[in-house]
């Protein structure tokens, strides 16, 4: 299996948070099931393997399309892939995909929407180039290229709301929505409707999802083993305990305890 | 077959933005502009309220609104996320303001309220509303504004 992240170049670096290249060379003799919490980004999916499934709020196990683009994640997914793994893919940063295209973001919240249907015939031609491709390094090009044309298009220009979204990033979501606006000198109608626009969801809610995304990253890094949750629990910046499990379980779906178990399980299970 | 799902998408997306315009006349304190966006044979349920809490979106609605505004003339609202599903767009949303006046029964004892809301709109072919139901902790709305 062969799953990489790529920085972006310095000039996209505010608007790009990285893009990725996913595959693998065998065909997988029965479906696998990843689940993944709300990552607080919005992305551009190309697959050129085999089409795959995802279960939602909204998706019940539907097939994707091909190539599509996804807003915020504002609960846990799973992807049930088979058959060959081949996608890459155009990670932004939160503001990142209304800055250079110009789409109100909140209308692809929780959706995966056709690219096609959003930017037009000029995806085909890039789909076509990423799926003959023949190498990792000749994918990554075309991904910056397709960017890249956008942002000579556009002139983009990261204004305070992209400032304050990767604020947010930057600081796991631990971080006063009422600081930042009066720190950015903006009002707070005004910040919150554009922030909306740009985002997908309120800078508060936003702030939240970052934090349970960030927690679950944590808890996969340490394999899910948590010595002390009282730490974890106050390091994160949950008031107590029962807030942490009701902001966990919004998000997540289920319980800590279940979420920890279930993957424990499932980490076993891939490592015998 | 893609142009089918051109469209449904097009559809929606004027739907999140009707209840985004929605929320922003809520904002502006505009009961005229908020029922515009929906049929003249709407309906609007209050769920906390039970049965009394149902009527027309055009007059049971903008009466509710109304005494809202007049009471919490401060009253302001964050729509915290949206998710569309079928005909329905199911917004998060908190509303908070301050008590100026008597509402429902309730003293004004000059407090505020912060309250998270759950709106569900529901759509015509034309995407007007057809149908709302507003549901929020109504206890907790209570506790907040008596000090309790």
């Amino acid at each position: 299996m062969f799953y990489r992240k790529f920085p972006p170049p310095a000039h996209l670096q505010s608007f790009v948070e990285c893009f990725y290249i996913w595959e693998y060379s065998k065909t997988l003799s029965k479906a696998i099931a990843i689940e993944s919490p709300p990552t607080g980004f919005a992305s551009i999916v190309f697959n050129y393997g085999t089409p795959y499934r995802v279960t939602s709020q909204k998706l019940n196990g539907g097939l994707v399309p091909k190539n599509f683009l996804t807003g915020q994640a504002t609960k846990s997914y799973q992807l049930q892939l088979s058959g060959q793994i081949g996608m890459v893919g155009i990670v932004f940063r939160p503001a990142g995909l209304h800055t250079l295209f110009g789409m109100p973001m909140y209308e692809f919240s929780d959706e995966r929407t056709n690219l096609r249907d959003v930017l037009g015939k000029c995806v085909d031609e890039y789909s076509d180039k990423i799926e003959d491709a023949a190498s990792h390094s000749e994918r990554l090009a075309l991904l910056e290229q397709f960017v890249n044309v956008q942002f000579l298009r556009k002139n983009p220009v990261a204004d305070r709301t992209d400032f304050a979204a990767n604020l947010i990033v930057d600081k796991r979501g631990l971080i006063n929505i009422n600081d930042v606006i009066s720190e950015l000198y903006v009002c707070r109608r005004q910040f919150e409707r554009k922030f909306l626009q740009k985002v997908g969801v309120s800078p508060k809610y936003y702030t939240r999802i970052r934090r349970v995304g960030h927690l679950c990253n944590e808890l996969a890094q340490k394999r899910w083993k948590i010595d002390d949750w009282q730490d974890l629990i106050y390091h994160y910046g949950y008031y107590d305990q029962s807030h942490f499990i009701k902001d966990f379980t919004e998000f997540i779906g289920k319980a800590p305890s279940l979420y920890v178990k279930n993957n424990t399980e499932l980490a076993n299970y891939l490592k015998n | 077959m893609e142009t089918t799902k051109t469209t449904e998408s097009i559809a929606e997306l004027t739907r999140k933005g009707t209840c985004i315009e929605f929320f922003s006349a809520y904002q502006d304190l505009d009961t005229e502009r908020m029922i515009n966006l929906a049929t003249p044979e709407a309906t609007v349920w209050f769920q906390p309220l039970g049965e009394d809490g149902k009527g027309l979106f055009r007059e049971f609605g903008k009466a509710v609104w109304s005494l809202l505004m007049d009471c919490f003339p401060d009253i302001d609202n964050t729509v915290d996320s949206m998710y569309s599903e079928d005909d329905a767009v199911t917004c998060k949303v908190a509303i908070f303001g301050t008590q100026e006046k008597e509402f429902m029964g309730l003293p004004s004892k000059g407090l505020k309220f912060n309250s998270d809301h759950i709106f569900v709109f529901r759509f015509d072919e034309n995407d007007k509303i057809t149908d709302l139901s507003i549901n929020w902790n109504h206890e907790n709305f209570v506790a907040q504004l008596t000090g309790a």
